[in-house]
């Protein structure tokens, strides 16, 4: 395993603007199914600070071009687990395995195959 | 403004006083906090901040994502050092290379932070024994170093230990005892006093825990005054 320093600096250094346009290797924090305790952190509030800080710092405002699958999964994940659960019935299993090969991640790559068994 | 958290011995204090510090500034100064876990040997602040697994500061580095930031609560934030603890036990990584992704931090911080409308203050929570050369190196792109230690920094388990400590004693900015029968508030200028441990581990707990004791409290308090001044807030 080779650290990219060029591709880490970039990602640092870019402005919201320029990851919200960006290359697709930009993931979108997943919302974890658990509802948020009290005592526990408040998780994936990046898009939050993201839109925050794009109104502070960029005049311009931010093009949404995020990918169906980001979009899919993100609503899946924040909404109450109930809904979540009605919406993932009536959607296809071929969709939801589409959107959610999006992300690169060893451990979904190992669900998915469990799924797919 | 960035503060690096680190120690010669493992187990001194670091993470906690990480905690109590992003704790007191946060909540008494108001003063907006950036927590970085980059101990890549435990990742113990993402732990203890019941951080979930997502992208964190190494994962520009790793694998070319955003690294995700965790709103802990008003004016204080956290970006997680789990897989940066996973890859470091599962890759034969160089020392140098992690240290090379911490600098590239370092180096991009202020654009990051303002981009991304997080706070201009950092404190990093790091791994012991960190390089007196890579140390050094941050210290020359103006991070200030806190150096924690407990009674082992004065045992003389050897002359060799002792040399060790001073060099690092010379690099801090400032010096963080754990308080024992052996140090007293006349031979360290911050010392933390021992507190009974809290039922829940947790690291609001735990601030609160350990901030409860008054001389904590000031120690805490100057600490903050030296490496985070509330002038510095203007700057937000």
């Amino acid at each position: 395993m080779i650290l990219n320093f060029k591709k880490g600096s970039q990602i640092l250094g870019k402005k919201i603007a320029d990851l919200d346009t960006g290359e697709p290797t930009q993931a979108a924090p997943l919302q974890p199914a658990a509802q948020p305790t009290a005592s526990s952190p408040q998780p994936a509030l990046a898009a939050a600070s993201q839109t925050e800080a794009s109104q502070a710092a960029e005049p311009e405002a931010p093009q949404p071009s995020e990918d169906w699958r980001d979009l899919l999964v993100r609503l899946l994940a924040s909404a109450p687990e109930d809904v979540s659960a009605q919406l993932i019935n009536c959607l296809s299993r071929d969709v939801l395995i589409k959107a959610l090969e999006k992300k690169n991640d060893p451990y979904l790559k190992v669900a998915l195959l469990m799924l797919k068994k | 403004m960035i503060v690096l958290v680190t120690s010669l011995d493992g187990g001194v204090g670091k993470t906690t006083l990480t905690a109590a510090m992003a704790y007191h500034a946060a909540v008494f100064r108001r003063q907006p906090v950036l927590l970085i876990d980059a101990d890549w040997e435990k990742a113990e602040l993402s732990q203890l901040f019941r951080a979930e697994y997502a992208p964190g500061w190494l994962s520009p580095f790793l694998r070319g994502e955003e690294p995700t930031v965790y709103k802990i609560r008003d004016g204080l934030f956290l970006i997680s050092g789990y897989d940066a603890a996973e890859a470091y036990q599962l890759y034969d990584f160089q020392i140098s290379e992690l240290e090379r992704a911490l600098e590239a931090w370092v180096e991009n911080m202020p654009a990051f932070t303002v981009a991304r409308g997080l706070p201009p203050a950092a404190i990093i929570d790091t791994t012991p024994t960190l390089r007196l050369s890579f140390l050094n190196k941050l210290k020359e792109r103006g991070v200030k170093i806190i150096f924690v230690a407990d009674v082992r920094a004065v045992s003389r388990v050897s002359d060799i230990k002792a040399e060790h400590y001073a060099a690092y004693f010379k690099l801090a900015d400032a010096v963080v005892v754990n308080n024992t029968s052996l140090f007293t508030r006349n031979t360290a200028p911050y010392t933390i006093r021992r507190i009974s441990t809290p039922k829940d581990l947790h690291w609001e707990a735990v601030a609160k825990a350990l901030l409860k004791n008054r001389h904590n409290r000031r120690t805490i308090e100057a600490l903050l005054d030296k490496v985070y001044p509330t002038t510095l807030q203007a700057g937000v």
